[in-house]
């Protein structure tokens, strides 16, 4: 977006109203990330404030070679992806208590069932695999970068894509099938 | 002939476009088709709104980390005042110090001539609070350079990185104008090891770990930081005995 070159201008002289446009602009989005990432509200909620301000934190060291989205949601992700790794490494911390997404009861009984599903299936995954899989998936984003937020080499960013989508397809096929 | 494997057909759809063999053998196989239909349907159905937000959840928030925000500034203020300050006095004392040392080595000192000191307590606390600082960064730089290179979670080193880039920041500065060329030296030397710390942090890979700690042992800075700090203790180690006579 052309217009947040110039915000962000403004958020690094310090005028807090620029930073303020940044965060009604991008952070129902990054909320979005964070909450597919861990699956829970709490954590979600947490993890959107902690990226703004790292973000704050280091506007000085965005270059603008991506947009200032992919950048912001990369922090994002890469909060999410320390919590998930702190989680596993410490399992009796739990995190936040998981979220069943809100009920909508105008769409079809198909769509809940298969929503239903996709919410059971993506616990079936693990913090690698969720994160690679929901940054290709939703946000689009290169192996490359996804290899940057999880660390490790392309090669086994698209492995661990196909044993997502494996997973996925296990729980979702039979619902999805009669085309 | 050959289908596309299960791994082929993801991999085509998120990864890489299918090399040119298997490209028309998906064109030519009404089986390898109808797989990759299959699959691409339940890819497509997979939506994932997560749980619906207030109308007011940008304000919520807002308020949150405005408030954050400006506790950050105002904490960082602060320190950083009051770090200028401590830093004037003490660049004061050792400027004092090194020129009394220098005339003391020019002019036999009388017998019996007191010593002048620049010791106020004050004085005293600021040299101490630029010895934390060197005692600090030799901590931080040791530290990372024992880091193995597979640590990946540089967290903990990234904050302290970033509240010793600070005050550095400020010694530096102050330092270079009150002439204490050796100490503005020295922190200058370690700035941009602070820097990359402070910016790069825990998402810095093993390559650029292993480039910084390089940098940290070409440049011999524990050795230099080491011989500092040592220096500036035996200058408060000789304070404290001295007698509290003629103060400033
Ligand atoms: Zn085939």
């Amino acid at each position: 977006m052309d217009d947040d070159a110039a915000t962000i201008r403004g958020a690094m002289d310090g005028d807090p109203d620029a930073f303020r446009i940044l965060v009604e602009r991008y952070s129902r989005s990054v909320f979005r990330l964070a909450y597919r990432l861990t699956r829970s509200r709490q954590d979600a909620d947490d993890i959107v404030q902690e990226a703004f301000l790292r973000a704050y934190r280091n506007l000085h060291a965005f270059d603008g070679r991506s947009s200032f989205g992919t950048w912001l949601y990369r922090i994002a992700a890469n909060s999410a992806f320390d919590m998930m790794r702190s989680a596993q490494r410490h399992p009796t911390e739990e995190l936040g208590e998981r979220d069943v997404p809100s009920p909508v009861a105008k769409e079809p009984a198909t769509q809940i069932g298969i929503r239903a599903a996709v919410e059971s299936a993506m616990k079936l995954l693990s913090g690698n695999e969720r994160t690679a899989f929901v940054l290709r998936h939703f946000e689009g984003m290169s192996i490359d970068e996804i290899s940057e937020v999880l660390g490790i080499e392309p090669n086994a960013v698209k492995n661990t894509i196909f044993r997502a989508v494996r997973k996925l397809r296990e729980v979702l096929a039979p619902l999805v099938r009669p085309a | 002939m050959t289908h596309l494997t299960e791994q082929q057909r993801v991999l085509a759809r998120y990864c890489e476009p299918l090399g040119s063999e298997l490209a028309s053998h998906l064109a030519s196989c009404e089986e390898c088709r109808t797989a990759m239909d299959d699959l691409g349907r339940t890819l497509d159905s997979i939506d994932d709104p997560g749980p619906e937000l207030p109308a007011d959840y940008e304000e919520v928030l807002w308020n949150r980390l405005r408030w954050k925000l400006a506790n950050r500034r105002r904490t960082r203020d602060r320190w950083l005042a009051t770090a200028a300050a401590l830093v004037l006095l003490s660049i004061g004392v050792l400027a004092g110090r090194l020129f009394q040392s220098s005339r003391n080595v020019e002019t036999a000192q009388a017998p019996g001539s007191a010593r002048p000191t620049h010791t106020s307590p004050q004085a005293t606390l600021a040299t101490a609070a630029v010895t934390g600082q060197v005692e600090r960064t030799e901590r931080l730089l040791v530290e990372v350079s024992n880091l193995d290179s597979g640590t990946g979670d540089l967290r903990h080193e990234t904050r302290a990185a970033e509240r010793l880039l600070a005050t550095n920041r400020v010694y530096r500065a102050v330092a270079r104008d009150a002439g204490a060329t050796e100490l503005a030296a020295l922190l200058e030397d370690i700035e941009p090891i602070l820097i990359e710390l402070a910016h790069g942090g825990s998402d810095l890979d093993a390559s650029e770990l292993e480039v910084l700690q390089q940098r940290i042992e070409s440049r011999q800075l524990l050795f230099k930081l080491r011989v500092f700090s040592s220096s500036l203790r035996a200058e408060s180690d000789s304070e404290r005995l001295r007698p509290r006579s003629t103060q400033l």
